[in-house]
C-alpha cells in the first residue's frame, strides 16, 4: 500500500495550518535552532539598513551586547564597531581582512569637493569628514583595531545580508556608497557596478567563516536577510526586479552557508517581515522602511528561540591542545633540520675553549 | 676525569653546567662556530678531546676534520651524542637565511637581532609595506594562516623524535618539565640555561655518570645576553604562556642591554634592508609562500 508521504508531518509544513490561519502578530517561523546563546555571552552585529534595527533591540533587550566603538553621536547607526553599513558580503569579508591587514584598499582617502577628508569604507559616517589624509588614516588604523577585538571577543556574531548590488573600485574593494553619489572624484579610477552573483558570495562567505574561525574558533554566527527593498537598481531593468533577485539570492546564500555549517544559524527576519498575512503592515507608507512593530516581532521571535538561560552546546572546534599529537610534513622536518644546523656568529663573541 | 663538549652556541652553557653536575671534574668545550672557520681551531680541539676521558657532543653535519664526532669515536673516547635544543614553536616567526646559493643568490644578511629574522618583516618589506602597515600584520589572523600556532606541536614531535633517533632517550618527561615552566627558549636555537642544564644531565646518564647533585643549580644564563624575538602575545595567548613584548638587540658598546618593542623593532628592520640585496631578501627559504599568504604577491 502507497503511503502519502506528507501524510502526518506538523502542521508547520503545510501552508493550510502553518500560515493562513496565523495571526500577524502570532507567527513565528522558527521550528528549530542549531545553537542558543545565553544573555551573558557577547554578541556582536552588522550589516545592512536592518540590522542597525536588530543592534539596536539586542542593546537595548539584555543582551550583552558587544560595542567596541561607540557612536559618536545619537544620530549614528549603532553597530559593535563603528564601520557604518556593511551591505554586501564581500564587504563584510574585506572588513575582517582588513582589520588582520590582509586586505589593503589602494585608495584610503577620498577628499569631498570642500576639501575635507572622507574615508571610503565609511563615507557617512563622520559628516564634518577629516582635516588631513593623516587624521583620516589614524583614525581608521584605531577603527580596525576594534574591529579586531570585536571579531575575537564576539561569542555569537549577528550579520544581516543586505545587497547584492554594489560598487567595487579597480582594486576589487567593495564600497557602500559609489563616489559619484557623494560628487566625489575619486583618485585610482572609477569604481565599478558589480551584482554579485550567489557563486560570488558564497565564496566570500567561506572565506569570511574560514578567517572568523580561525580567529574565533568558538565563535557563532547567525545570518538574517535584510527585509527592506532596494532603494533603487542600476540594472536596467524595474527595481522590483531587481529587489526579488537581490533577496532570493541573499536567502540562497543565507540557507546554503547554515547548511553547511553547524556554528552558522539562518534567522528568518525577512519572512517575519514580508509573511503574507501581515499584508505590507510593517512597512512603512514608502513600502520599504521597516515599522518599529515589525522589529519588535522579529527580536521576540529571536530572544524566544535564540536565547538560552544558559548557553546552549558549542560546536566541537576549541583550540588545539599545544602538545597535540601531530605528523610533522616532510616540510617542517626539512625545517627543523636546517634549524638544527644553524650556527650562531654571535658565539664568536664568546671566549672559546676553556681549559 | 676530564669531559670535552662539542656543540654548538649551547656548549657553554652545557659545560658550565657540567661542571655543577660533577663537580670533581675537569671539563673543557669547543663551540662549532669557532672550528668551522680555523683549521688550526679544529686541529687544537681535535688533539684535546681525544684526550679526554669522555665527550658529549652535538650530532653534527659540519665537516670538522680532526674535531668531527665520528673520527673522535674512533679514537675510543666514551661519546654520548646529543641533539642540541632547537625549538621555533615558541618564535615561528623567527627564520635564520642560510648560505649563498650557486647563483650567487641568498646568504645571511644582518638586521637589528643579527642573522636572525622575522620572516613577516621581511615579506612586508618587500611587499612595500610601511613599518605601521607592516605592524599591523603582526596579528592572530597572519600567524594562523602561516601556520604559527600548529609550530608547537610539529616541533615537540620533531624534538622527541630527533632525541630518540640521535640519543635513544625519550625526552617527553623532561620537556613536560621544561613546558611547565612557560616559554624555555630565549629564540629557536637558544634554550634557557635550566634547558642546557638538564641536557648535561642526559648526556652523563647517557655516559653511565652520575650527576644526581647539583653544585648552585643551573649555571649563569650566557645565552639570555645574545639578541632575541619576541614571543608575540597572540603566539603566548595561545601556547598559555606569558609574553615577552621586546626584541633584545646586540648589547650596548658598554656591555648595557638593549630592548625594543615591535614599531621600533620594525623601523630597524627596514633600515637595515634598504641596505640588503632585494635577491637576497627574497631568497630567503619560503618567502615566495609568505608574500602569497600575506597577499603581497601573486
Amino acid at each position: 500500500m502507497t503511503i502519502h508521504p506528507y501524510r502526518g508531518l506538523p502542521a508547520h509544513q503545510f501552508w493550510s495550518t502553518g500560515v493562513a490561519p496565523v495571526a500577524a502578530a502570532e507567527l513565528d517561523p522558527v521550528v528549530s535552532v542549531p545553537f542558543t546563546f545565553s544573555p551573558a555571552e557577547p554578541v556582536a552585529a552588522a550589516g545592512s539598513c536592518f540590522a542597525q534595527h536588530i543592534a539596536r533591540h539586542l542593546k537595548n533587550s539584555g543582551y550583552n551586547f558587544l560595542q567596541v566603538e561607540e557612536p559618536l553621536s545619537a544620530t549614528e547607526p549603532v553597530f559593535s564597531a563603528r564601520y557604518g553599513n556593511i551591505y554586501t558580503v564581500r564587504q563584510l569579508r574585506q572588513l575582517l581582512a582588513g582589520a588582520y591587514g590582509l586586505h589593503r584598499p589602494a585608495t584610503l582617502v577620498w577628499r569631498r569637493p570642500d576639501g575635507r577628508f572622507i574615508d571610503p569604507l565609511r563615507p557617512q559616517l563622520f559628516p564634518d569628514g577629516f582635516a588631513t589624509a593623516d587624521e583620516l588614516v589614524a583614525a581608521r588604523r584605531e577603527h580596525l583595531l576594534a574591529v579586531r577585538r570585536m571579531f575575537e571577543d564576539c561569542a555569537v556574531f549577528v550579520f544581516t545580508l543586505g545587497l547584492t548590488e554594489a560598487w567595487v573600485a579597480p582594486d576589487c574593494t567593495a564600497l557602500p556608497a559609489p563616489p559619484g553619489a557623494l560628487g566625489i572624484e575619486p583618485p585610482g579610477g572609477e569604481p565599478a557596478f558589480h551584482n554579485f552573483s550567489v557563486a560570488e558570495m558564497r565564496a566570500d562567505m567561506e572565506q569570511f567563516l574560514t578567517d572568523f574561525r580561525d580567529i574565533n574558533p568558538a565563535g557563532r554566527v547567525i545570518l538574517t536577510v535584510s527585509p527592506v527593498p532596494l532603494v533603487a537598481t542600476y540594472e536596467a531593468r524595474h527595481v522590483l526586479v531587481s529587489n526579488t533577485y537581490s533577496k532570493a539570492a541573499l536567502r540562497v546564500v543565507a540557507e546554503e552557508t547554515a547548511g553547511a555549517h553547524d556554528h552558522v544559524a539562518y534567522f528568518p527576519s525577512y519572512e517575519i517581515i514580508t509573511a503574507p498575512q501581515v499584508r505590507g503592515a510593517y512597512f512603512e507608507a514608502d513600502l520599504r522602511n521597516v515599522r518599529e512593530e515589525g522589529v519588535a516581532h522579529v527580536m521576540r521571535v529571536f530572544s524566544a528561540h535564540m536565547m538560552s538561560a544558559e548557553a546552549g552546546p558549542a560546536p566541537a572546534h576549541a583550540a588545539p591542545a599545544r602538545e597535540e599529537t601531530v605528523v610533522p610534513t616532510e616540510e617542517a622536518r626539512a625545517r627543523y633540520a636546517a634549524l638544527a644546523e644553524v650556527l650562531c656568529d654571535e658565539e664568536l663573541l664568546d671566549a672559546g675553549p676553556d681549559a | 676525569m676530564k669531559i670535552g663538549v662539542l656543540f654548538n652556541c649551547q656548549a657553554h652553557g652545557i659545560a658550565e653546567s657540567l661542571r655543577r653536575l660533577r663537580p670533581d671534574d675537569r671539563v673543557i668545550y669547543f663551540a662549532i662556530p669557532h672550528l668551522i672557520k680555523s683549521k688550526e681551531a679544529r686541529a687544537e680541539a681535535g688533539a684535546r678531546l681525544q684526550n679526554c676521558d669522555a665527550i658529549v657532543a652535538s650530532d653534527t653535519h659540519y665537516r670538522l676534520g680532526p674535531a668531527a664526532p665520528e673520527r673522535l669515536r674512533s679514537t675510543g673516547v666514551p661519546m654520548a651524542t646529543v641533539p642540541p635544543i632547537v625549538f621555533s614553536g615558541f618564535h615561528p616567526d623567527l627564520c635564520t637565511p642560510g648560505a649563498r646559493d650557486e647563483e650567487g643568490g641568498g646568504g645571511q644578511f644582518e638586521g637589528p637581532t643579527g642573522m636572525t629574522h622575522s620572516r613577516i618583516a621581511i615579506a612586508c618589506f618587500l611587499g612595500g609595506l610601511t613599518p605601521d602597515e607592516a605592524a599591523a600584520m603582526y596579528n592572530r589572523l597572519v600567524f594562523r594562516r602561516l601556520g604559527y600556532f600548529e609550530r608547537y606541536a610539529e616541533e615537540h614531535a620533531l624534538l622527541l623524535e630527533r632525541y630518540r633517533a640521535v640519543a635513544g632517550f625519550d625526552l617527553g618527561p623532561v620537556f613536560a618539565k621544561w613546558a611547565a615552566t612557560g616559554c624555555f627558549m630565549h629564540r629557536d636555537n637558544h634554550p634557557k640555561a635550566y634547558v642546557l642544564h638538564d641536557v648535561a644531565r642526559i648526556a652523563c646518564g647517557l655516559l653511565g655518570l652520575d650527576a644526581s647533585e647539583t653544585e648552585g643549580g643551573p649555571p649563569p644564563d650566557f645565552l639570555e645576553h645574545h639578541p632575541h624575538h619576541a614571543l608575540y602575545p597572540e603566539i603566548a595567548a595561545h601556547l598559555g604562556v606569558e609574553p615577552v613584548p621586546v626584541f633584545r638587540l646586540p648589547n650596548g658598546i658598554r656591555g648595557e642591554p638593549r630592548y625594543v618593542g615591535l614599531d621600533e623593532f620594525l623601523r630597524l628592520c627596514y633600515v637595515a634592508y634598504e641596505k640588503v640585496p632585494r635577491r637576497a631578501l627574497a631568497a630567503v627559504d619560503g618567502m615566495a609562500g609568505t608574500m602569497r599568504t600575506l597577499g603581497l604577491a601573486s
